[in-house]
């Protein structure tokens, strides 16, 4: 390299670099002092604190390993960056080369700072990736717990409604068995016995209805029932409080409002008893008013205004939330002194959401309180409910031409039930075991079961679907369960065709009602014979194709039955359709209008995804006769 | 005496601050990474001696292995220093101090869990026991606790 090249890297880069030589003991021997300035007469290892501090590694240098310092953030005699290298050159001699770096420092804190603010952001998500996964995890553990807790609560009040329920049959039987016994008994006793047992059960439903309400598990029924016959019997129950507390109670029912309408005379009465009850509660002077009214009327269908007054103690705003609360009783009204359970209005309130209404309370402190809301029900022309205990035989059916065969394991419900065959003259049996029940099946014909669901360790279903499936003399008895549990509880009777179900504690007059009903029905179910009018046309009166058709029809129509019963009990909507729609030939070949209907009707039903296992028992039931006429016509024909 | 004291640690732990909160009693929200190496010094009393402690303040990385051996040697002491607020400041712990006792033998090191006034005392408890069976002092450079203890501390152990 020329002379001139190095005098021209001296002078670009002398001005950014020192070089300072030091002995050992730090007297410094020489120094450009281009950056910092350094004194000959003091060791250099007192000008700067940085030589300071290395001052036994420098007096320990090796002369072939150099110490580098690439950044240094100098604040001694000036600020700057300097990158510095010590390096002993003999034995004595230590050189310590320093460049100045400052031009380069706002790029290198830029890199660095961006560096590093990245990588602590990066850390701080990781954290907030992990805080959320604990969080998920803690959600995903509750929401386990929550569905634990749930279960749990489930099986409680199924178990303790079971559990509860029959015994409380047991009293509600033996009070009105009682009630009608020869000689009377002591009435008030008698009368306090009812409503105890009936309050109870009022208790023990609003439990778990307000359980299945808040699951959305409440299924309603759709019943037909005199409005009067309930509310005259609701009002009945408060006759006695009423007096005692020197109040008036009235009832104003719209005379336009049809004798029976369709609705959910349970739901509705547990309404009207919650809401009267806490009318009652909170009114010490005055009365009460219960009105109906007819707000509208729409073909058959009816709108309903319910209103319960009364001129109680009343409300503030305050407490009329909170009353929309479960479990909470208002404030300032204590439990001491108004009991309750802190249910009640709360299960009115959501009861009458589930019946499509929405209650509205007004109220003034001191005047009282008005308790309002609307339903919309359709009228029906003949009730098939009822909450009167009163029963008067019925016209329509003599109940002693059939027979009857009662399954009761519970030694007291199955004493009142004899009490109730004997009452309506009933030609019954009663067993009190799975395998009596099975045994007396199979014996005699019977033609109608009455049993409970739980018979000891059998389950009484268990015994009719292997009665269903065989060929026996009952193979198609109509069945009415009892049960202290609610039946959405069973779901495996689903698969079962022709039952019906009842709620211990079992009315007797609903008994009584679902009794006739299902008689009814069987006997409505009897058939014209086969009309073969339209099979003879076809076949222009040819008997031996006639015959053919006939074999045809016999052979497939079987076929086509079980393959809708396969579609209905998996609940295959499309499959159950589609066996309907190839069916109907057949059926029309039958001659039977009814069955053409039946099959018509079920065909409606299934498009639109409605549940048919209750008619599809009767339709299967009644093709059954016709395929077993049909057989019948066939041999004649043959002969 | 002079003794030269290193900080070691994660970038952003507090290290800048904890030598600012020591040397001059200051304090700065603003998080100004340092470049390379920054010197600073301060004399302290430790019994009857006269202690003047010569700190060099370590560009912070994420792991040791990055510094050069250079900025090390010399050190009659470290301090390293951790985020009790972040967890990855602390989670190698073990394999940093290993590694610096490899390089450095024999010298006192102190840790810290710096930024305690972030935290609660439920999760100092949680961090302290994370790092078990090493010992933090938890400081704060921003509120000044423990910070001159913590210096002094090593101070005794690097007379000791």
């Amino acid at each position: 390299m020329s002379q001139r090249l190095d005098q021209i890297k001296l002078q670009e880069l002398g001005s950014n670099c020192q070089v300072v030589l030091f002995d050992l003991e730090g007297k410094v021997l020489e120094s450009c002092e281009t950056l910092l300035k350094t004194d000959k007469t003091v060791p250099i290892y007192q000008q700067f604190d940085f030589l300071l501090s290395l001052e036994e590694v420098i007096q320990s240098l090796d002369e072939k390993n150099p110490l580098l310092f690439d950044l240094v953030e100098w604040h001694e005699q000036r600020d700057a960056l300097f990158g510095m290298k010590l390096e002993k050159t003999d034995a004595h001699t230590i050189q310590w080369f320093i460049t100045d770096r400052s031009h380069e420092k706002e790029q290198i804190l830029s890199i660095q700072q961006s560096r590093n603010d990245a990588s602590i952001n990066e850390e701080l998500l990781e954290i907030r990736q992990k805080y959320l996964e604990s969080e998920k995890k803690l959600l995903s553990y509750k929401n386990d717990e929550l569905q634990r807790v749930q279960k749990f609560k489930e099986r409680f009040f199924a178990e303790v409604s079971h559990e509860m329920r029959t015994p409380l049959n047991s009293i509600s039987g033996l009070a009105n068995a009682l009630s009608q016994s020869k000689p009377a008994p002591n009435a008030e006793y008698l009368r306090a016995l009812i409503a105890t047992s009936e309050h109870l059960n009022h208790i023990i439903n609003d439990v778990l209805d307000l359980s299945k309400v808040e699951e959305g598990k409440l299924q309603l029924e759709q019943l037909s029932f005199s409005l009067k016959e309930v509310t005259d019997v609701i009002l009945k129950g408060f006759y006695m409080a009423s007096e005692e507390k020197r109040i008036t109670l009235k009832l104003n029912i719209d005379p336009a409002i049809p004798d029976f309408i369709i609705s959910d005379p349970i739901r509705l009465s547990q309404v009207l008893y919650n809401l009267m009850g806490n009318a009652m509660k909170f009114t010490h002077k005055g009365g009460i008013t219960l009105s109906i009214k007819l707000l509208k009327r729409e073909k058959s269908n009816c709108t309903l205004g319910f209103e319960i007054k009364d001129t109680g103690i009343g409300m503030s705003e305050e407490s009329l939330n909170k009353i929309l609360e479960p479990y909470t009783q208002v404030e300032g009204q204590s439990h001491a002194e108004y009991g309750g359970t802190g249910l009640g209005m709360g299960i009115a309130i959501r009861l009458i959401e589930v019946l499509g209404g929405e209650l509205k309370i007004s109220s003034k402190i001191g005047i009282g309180t008005s308790m309002s809301f609307q339903l919309i029900c359709s009228e029906a022309e003949a009730p098939n409910y009822s909450m009167d205990n009163s029963i008067s035989t019925s016209k329509n059916i003599d109940l002693s031409k059939f027979k009857f065969l009662f399954a009761e394991d519970d030694a007291m419900s199955a004493m009142i039930l004899k009490e109730h065959a004997s009452r309506w003259k009933l030609n019954s049996h009663f067993v009190s075991d799975g395998k009596a029940l099975e045994e007396a099946l199979l014996k005699e014909s019977y033609n109608l079961l009455i049993s409970d669901l739980h018979l000891g360790n059998t389950v009484s279903s268990e015994v009719i679907e292997r009665l269903r499936q065989g060929d026996s003399l009952n193979k198609n008895i109509p069945i009415i369960f009892i049960s202290g549990d609610n039946q959405e509880i069973h779901q495996e009777l689903n698969a079962l065709e022709g039952w019906s179900y009842l709620v211990k504690p079992v009315n007797p007059k609903n008994l009584y009602l679902k009794i006739t009903e299902t008689l009814l029905k069987e006997s409505e179910e009897e058939l014209e014979p086969v009309d073969l009018t339209s099979l003879r046309a076809a076949t222009l009166d040819n008997t031996e194709f006639l015959i053919e058709l006939i074999d045809t029809i016999l052979e497939h129509l079987p076929i086509d039955i079980a393959k809708l019963s396969e579609a209905v009990a998996s609940d295959d909507f499309e499959a159950a359709r589609k066996a309907l729609h190839k069916m109907s030939p057949s059926i029309g070949y039958l001659g039977i209008d009814k069955l053409v209907e039946e099959r018509k009707k079920l065909h409606d039903q299934v498009i639109l995804q409605k549940a048919v296992t209750t008619d599809l028992g009767r339709f299967k039931k009644k093709i059954n006769k016709a395929l077993k006429d049909l057989e019948t016509q066939k041999m004649g024909l043959i002969k | 005496m002079n003794k030269k004291i290193i900080l070691l640690g994660h970038y952003g732990v507090g290290k800048s601050s904890l030598v600012r909160r020591f040397v001059h009693s200051q304090f700065s929200e603003e998080y100004i990474t340092t470049i390379g190496v920054k010197i600073d010094k301060k004399t302290i009393q430790v019994g009857d001696t006269s202690l003047t402690l010569l700190i060099w303040d370590i560009a912070g990385e994420n792991g040791q292995q990055k510094i050069p051996q250079s900025y090390r040697l010399g050190a009659h002491g470290a301090i390293y220093v951790f985020d009790l607020s972040r967890p990855a400041t602390y989670a190698n712990l073990e394999k940093e101090i290993l590694a610096l006792q490899e390089l450095i033998p024999g010298i006192p090191i102190q840790i810290l869990a710096n930024k305690l006034d972030l935290s609660s005392e439920k999760q100092i408890a949680e961090v302290m026991e994370a790092i078990r069976p090493y010992q933090a002092k938890a400081t704060s450079a921003k509120t000044g606790e423990h910070v001159d203890d913590a210096f002094e501390l090593l101070a005794r152990k690097i007379l000791e």
